[in-house]
């Protein structure tokens, strides 16, 4: 990857609203967003466009935030409405690029009304402290790269055994389930009342906490994990009492598959989603994390 | 009966059994090992396995000779160093056949994020979770918790500082997961001039 160094001049040429013209020398390599944004002078990687901003290097008081906002989410939908694989990393990694802007908007334009902010230290933390830390985050992405290459040719040797992890031998041409998926798949389990049902923001009722917990307890109990066999979402989610635990264990079932606890699959020709305890789901932290007891399903204080 | 008679049939029994662990019996044991372990296997084990009947240096002779055996042979199988140990596996170019065979491609990997914790854990093991957090600038914690639960990364202890935040580190599993047979094997970054 071409190493590319970018200076005042050329950050000059991106922006007319630039502020200073120190010497400032930023590696562009490091800015991977895949989201690009154009505003005033600027067109160029969104995380790039941040960066700058918190150097100081741009002058957001001028620039309209909300046509950024606007941007991203044309970008994000139009992807969606092309059926296009959603890279949620690189979409997660925008919205919280955003957001960031949006709250140093929301700084510059009501003043003083911020104290003692982890935020504010951020922005205070000197340039070359700034750099070395992306620099660090470079080369962790690349050595990540290296990793993920190992990986790849690491699959294509098989040994004794191995095939049992992956042959389901009546679960052939199975696909892993996308985030969408899994949303399409939860409307459909809802019933025409409880899809009707007029919303309406309340305490809540169950918490993720133990949402998760009783989920793993769930399909621990049906014997899905390891090399067992797998286990509907629809019967994981019989066990909810009402449409706010159903919501509950779509969430709960987000942050497993996030964590890389659960795993969701379908066939190529079906709605059904099946899901699979990946290992052994570390309850102990999990009780130190969500604060919640693995035993009793409660949620309690977490101690240490 | 005659005792005698029999404690000298055992015996000879025992002395036949140490005799016929000659270099080919050795070989051929470690390659029936291999072949029925789903874990990599260690000379240290196949030490203990063989007692003091057998020597190190015979251990590697009989690997050396089994691995060139593979490659002489021009098999599809191959001993590979993964892991801290040895594994009999099939060659990479056989992967497409066996995958079409079980109709199923191999679609588990480790996500970005998964990966870029895994790096920082291994090239900087060992390594609390706020280290991790602050190269990434993201919270982490989540993501090395799916990762302990894989196996891949274990506590090593707690550092000695505020808070004894607890101490990562990568397994033998992280070797065998990545095709690596120790850690001096790990992907190295290129040297960049910044």
């Amino acid at each position: 990857m071409k190493d590319e160094r970018l200076g005042i001049a050329d950050c000059g040429r991106m922006n007319g609203a630039l502020m200073n013209d120190s010497s400032f020398i930023i590696h562009t390599s490091a800015f991977r967003s895949e989201f690009r944004i154009q505003v005033q002078n600027y067109s160029g990687p969104l995380d790039l466009f941040v960066y700058l901003v918190k150097q100081e290097q741009l002058d957001l008081l001028s620039i309209s935030v909300l046509g950024i906002v606007q941007n991203l989410a044309k970008q994000l939908y139009n992807g969606f409405l092309a059926g296009q694989a959603c890279d949620l990393d690189a979409a997660g990694e925008a919205m919280l690029l955003t957001a960031n802007l949006l709250y140093l908007k929301s700084r510059l334009l009501l003043p003083g009304l911020f104290e003692d902010d982890e935020l504010e230290e951020e922005l205070r933390e000197p340039s070359a402290v700034l750099v070395q830390r992306i620099l660090q985050y470079e080369e962790a992405r690349a050595m990540a790269d290296g990793l993920a290459e190992k990986e790849r040719s690491r699959r294509a040797l098989w040994f004794s055994g191995d095939s049992s992890q992956y042959a389901e031998n009546e679960e052939d041409d199975i696909v892993g389930a996308s985030v969408v998926d899994l949303a399409l798949s939860f409307v459909g389990l809802l019933t025409r009342d409880e899809a009707e049902q007029v919303q309406f923001v309340s305490r809540e009722k169950y918490s993720i906490a133990e949402t998760v917990v009783k989920m793993i307890g769930i399909l621990k109990a049906t014997g899905s994990s390891g090399r067992c066999p797998s286990v509907s979402m629809r019967e994981v989610f019989s066990h909810a009492r009402d449409i706010e635990e159903k919501l509950a264990f779509f969430l709960a079932l987000l942050e497993l598959v996030k964590f890389s606890l659960v795993t969701a699959v379908q066939r190529r020709d079906s709605f059904n989603i099946r899901l699979k305890l990946l290992g052994d789901a570390d309850l102990e932290m999990l009780r130190l994390e969500l604060g919640a007891n693995p035993e009793s399903g409660r949620l309690e204080l977490a101690s240490g | 009966m005659d005792v005698r008679r029999v404690l000298t049939e055992i015996g000879d029994e025992e002395q036949r059994a140490e005799s016929s662990l000659d270099a080919d019996t050795v070989r051929m044991v470690i390659e029936a090992i291999l072949f029925a372990a789903t874990d990599p296997v260690s000379e240290q084990q196949i030490f203990g396995l063989f007692g003091r009947k057998v020597s190190e240096d015979e251990i590697k002779n009989a690997l050396s000779s089994l691995w060139e055996g593979y490659e002489k042979a021009s098999s599809s199988l191959q001993i590979v160093k993964i892991g801290g140990g040895f594994k009999l596996t099939t060659r990479a170019q056989y992967a497409p056949w066996i995958e079409k065979f079980f109709t199923r491609r191999r679609e588990v990997s480790l996500t970005k994020a998964s990966l870029e914790v895994l790096s920082i854990i291994a090239y900087q093991q060992p390594v609390t979770i706020s280290q991790i957090d602050y190269v990434r600038g993201v919270d982490s914690a989540g993501v090395v918790r799916g990762l302990l639960a894989h196996g891949l990364v274990t506590v090593k202890g707690r550092k000695k500082a505020p808070g004894r935040p607890l101490l990562l580190a990568t397994t033998d599993k992280f070797l065998d997961h990545f095709g690596l047979s120790d850690l001096d094997s790990l992907p190295r970054p290129d040297d960049r001039i910044y």
